[in-house]
């Protein structure tokens, strides 16, 4: 049993050191969102694209609970969830949408299963997304892609990474 | 030193792996159809144990607006989390709905010991009782401010009447609310009286409906700038 114990802690002092070892020679893990644009349902965009795409022609929505936007909502996205009442949070987007003209809306969300950013997204499409000329998408992956970019040194900015 | 390296590997290897699922579930999505009063509905995802005992570590409803639960409980109330093979039990989903129009997904996260997560879809489809076509006026800044329509429909068995209505920004966009039919049928017209610069205004119409979320409808008016270029194409798919 003690040799079996010793032999464990040596594995483990051995994984150890050769995850330092390679943390130091490679760098931290990649912790990014994969997301491959050929898989994704339609309407959902990977962060990856929305890099390419003229920062100015976005506006970003958080369609998190109010608490978790005012955490760490990223810069400049106006809130519009489905927690709370609906004509109470639009007014906001849709002065946003007229202080600058934007080609494309964003939607987040905690995370791809949650459901909030599809409906947020559905619903501006539905109701403004023609008028105003502008394409919503739904960021694959979430506030977990924005996190994962920001580690990386990538924009766009959340207000405080947790 | 090989000899004695073997052992703790195989020990270390042997941890949990992810395999496929042994809680067979009937289907993963389950669709609603959700009369407009209804505030609340129930949707249940059945399972059976196939061949190797399971655990659930967690059941997590992704949205405030669902509660999930297995059935059925323990003889304490609690939830059973350990499932030996052979067993039938059921995911219950509880979806307040009285926020939501339209379509709307929400899902519940399952995790089980050694397994993926598995993504319960509760699917809701729920009517929309007043069309406004459009939702949105728009004038171009420095163009014409000609007269622009709403047409506002009820799609209910039942009259919905507008009873009130207020505005914001109406000495820009002043506008006319005409009842086409009592409770079925109305028109909003809006004539800006410049369009010299950017601005947006809300016309709120009240109604007589009872249930909450149809109690309220907004148009939005606005004058922006003429878009300068086109939006891009879509990214692949």
């Amino acid at each position: 049993m003690k040799k079996l114990l010793r032999s464990s802690l040596c594995l483990v002092g051995l994984s150890a050191l050769m995850s330092f070892a390679t943390w130091q020679i490679i760098g931290p893990p990649d912790r990014s969102v994969e997301c491959d644009p050929a898989d994704l349902p339609e309407h959902f965009v990977c962060l990856s694209t929305v890099e390419k795409w003229p920062q100015e022609s976005i506006l970003w929505v958080d369609a998190r609970p109010r608490a978790d936007w005012e955490r760490n909502g990223l810069e400049g996205a106006v809130l519009l969830n489905d927690q709370e009442e609906w004509f109470d949070l639009e007014p906001e987007f849709m002065m946003q949408m007229l202080v600058e003209t934007r080609a494309k809306v964003v939607v987040y969300c905690n995370q791809s299963g949650c459901g909030s950013s599809k409906y947020v997204a559905a619903q501006l499409r539905e109701r403004h997304a023609e008028t105003l000329g502008f394409e919503v998408f739904v960021l694959e992956g979430g506030v977990k892609a924005l996190k994962a970019a920001q580690a990386g040194g990538v924009t766009p900015v959340l207000r405080e990474s947790n | 030193m090989l000899k004695r390296l073997i052992l703790p590997l195989l020990v270390l290897c042997a941890g949990p792996s992810v395999t496929s699922a042994e809680m067979v579930f009937e289907s993963q999505l389950i669709e609603i159809q959700v009369g407009y009063d209804e505030n609340v509905v129930t949707g249940e995802f059945p399972f059976e144990i196939k061949d190797s005992e399971e655990t659930i570590l967690s059941f997590d409803a992704l949205c405030t607006c669902l509660a999930a639960r297995v059935e059925p409980l323990m003889p304490d109330r609690s939830a059973k989390l350990h499932w030996k093979p052979g067993e039938k039990g059921l995911i219950k989903a509880r979806f307040d709905t009285s926020k939501f129009v339209g379509t709307v997904d929400k899902a519940i996260e399952l995790k089980l010991k050694g397994r993926e997560p598995i993504h319960l879809t509760v699917r809701v489809h729920i009517p929309q009782l007043i069309e406004l076509e459009p939702n949105t006026l728009k004038w171009e800044k420095g163009g014409v401010t000609d007269e622009k329509l709403v047409r506002i429909k009820i799609k209910h068995s039942e009259p919905i009447r507008i009873i009130s209505h207020s505005a914001t920004n109406d000495q820009t966009y002043p506008y006319k609310l005409k009842t086409i039919k009592e409770g079925w049928e109305y028109e909003l017209r809006v004539q800006p009286t410049s369009s010299a610069s950017s601005g947006m205004g809300m016309i709120s119409l009240r109604t007589d409906c009872k249930v909450p979320k149809f109690k309220r409808a907004v148009v939005y008016v606005t004058t922006r700038p003429a878009r300068k270029e086109r939006s891009q194409p879509a990214p692949a798919k």
